[in-house]
């Protein structure tokens, strides 16, 4: 009978801890997901300001804005300029989340079945 | 609306230019600010346009634009052909008067339009260094003294096609010309906005907007 009784709560225990590892396991994987979030946010900002960034004029010295034929004063007509890196790397960050997201909610699964 | 006729004095054609090429400055007057973008909207060997954009609050709009029409020729000099002007990207220009076009008191429109450099010879102060948001430059000074209006005004042929670097006006007699001008930035590829060949003749409204009142 003692046995049994130490058996259950053996079972009980192994049973809490793997729960408390996945809950664990579900607060890092929120708090990567949250520093994700703010990446691509950041990533988003700097590309809106990135549509019309001066340069610098090589004879001057001064600043340039290059409009790429688009007119002043009429946002939506704007083409907003990212270079191919800044795109890989927003890709890649989307990816990422996109990833974590996906394990995030498998693991709710499980914790649900169990 | 007076901003208009206090930078219609900016077009001097004394550098070469090219279609969507121009610069942006900051208007300071009274502690406000505002942006305004010059540019060549068309050009051509006699005919060239010139557009204006201010971000702005104004009763006609947060966004105006406006663009004037210049012939150029060696026995005339600069002559303003046209005036259209434009509140909204989605309504069409209005044209403007001919009387718009000289309304400000003190130093006028066409003191500021060359067409050869020696007509600025008189004004000329010195060389100067000078300091702006678009960054530094050394820049020729010159200064216009006319009805009680002083305007500083420096200039760089490096700065094309506006060619104006930084612009103080100081007045005894009239607040409104208590203002300055520095170059934020040269702009290069931009498309202008007022298409003359859809215009419609000025509205009322518009009209009793741009009347400066005594």
């Amino acid at each position: 009978m003692k046995s049994l009784f130490a058996l259950a709560i053996l079972f009980f225990s192994v049973g809490t801890s793997a729960k408390t590892y996945r809950l664990r396991q579900l607060d890092d994987m929120q708090a990567k997901i949250d520093a994700l979030t703010s990446r691509v946010e950041k990533l988003e900002s700097q590309v809106s300001s990135l549509k019309s960034a001066p340069t610098t004029d090589p004879s001057s010295g001064l600043k340039v804005i290059d409009k790429k034929n688009s007119a002043m004063g009429t946002q939506t007509t704007q083409q907003r300029t990212v270079s191919s890196e800044q795109q890989a790397e927003i890709m890649n960050q989307l990816k990422a989340y996109q990833k974590k997201r996906e394990e995030q909610q498998k693991l709710l699964d499980e914790l649900m079945e169990e | 609306m007076r901003f208009f006729f206090l930078l219609f004095f900016i077009p001097q054609l004394l550098f070469a230019f090219t279609k969507g090429e121009g610069s942006t400055f900051v208007m300071s007057e009274n502690g406000t600010s505002t942006d305004i973008d010059i540019y060549f909207a068309s050009s051509g060997k006699e005919k060239v346009s010139l557009e204006y954009h201010m971000n702005t609050p104004t009763l006609v709009g947060a966004n105006v634009w406006m663009q004037f029409a210049l012939e150029v020729s060696e026995k005339s000099g600069v002559v303003i052909q046209q005036g259209y002007i434009q509140a909204n990207k989605d309504l069409k220009a209005e044209r403007m008067e001919r009387g718009l076009f000289y309304q400000n008191k003190g130093v006028q429109v066409q003191d500021f339009i060359f067409t050869k450099e020696s007509e600025l010879k008189k004004d000329f102060i010195g060389e100067e260094t000078v300091e702006i948001p678009a960054g530094s430059i050394k820049a020729k000074h010159y200064q216009k003294v006319n009805d009680g209006q002083t305007v500083d005004f420096w200039i760089s042929d490096k700065v094309k096609p506006i060619g104006l670097v930084k612009l103080v006006s100081k007045s005894t007699t009239l607040a409104s010309n208590n203002y300055s001008i520095e170059l934020k930035a040269l702009l290069v590829n931009v498309k202008p906005v007022i298409d003359p060949s859809t215009s419609v003749p000025m509205s009322n409204n518009t009209k009793s907007f741009l009347v400066t009142q005594p």
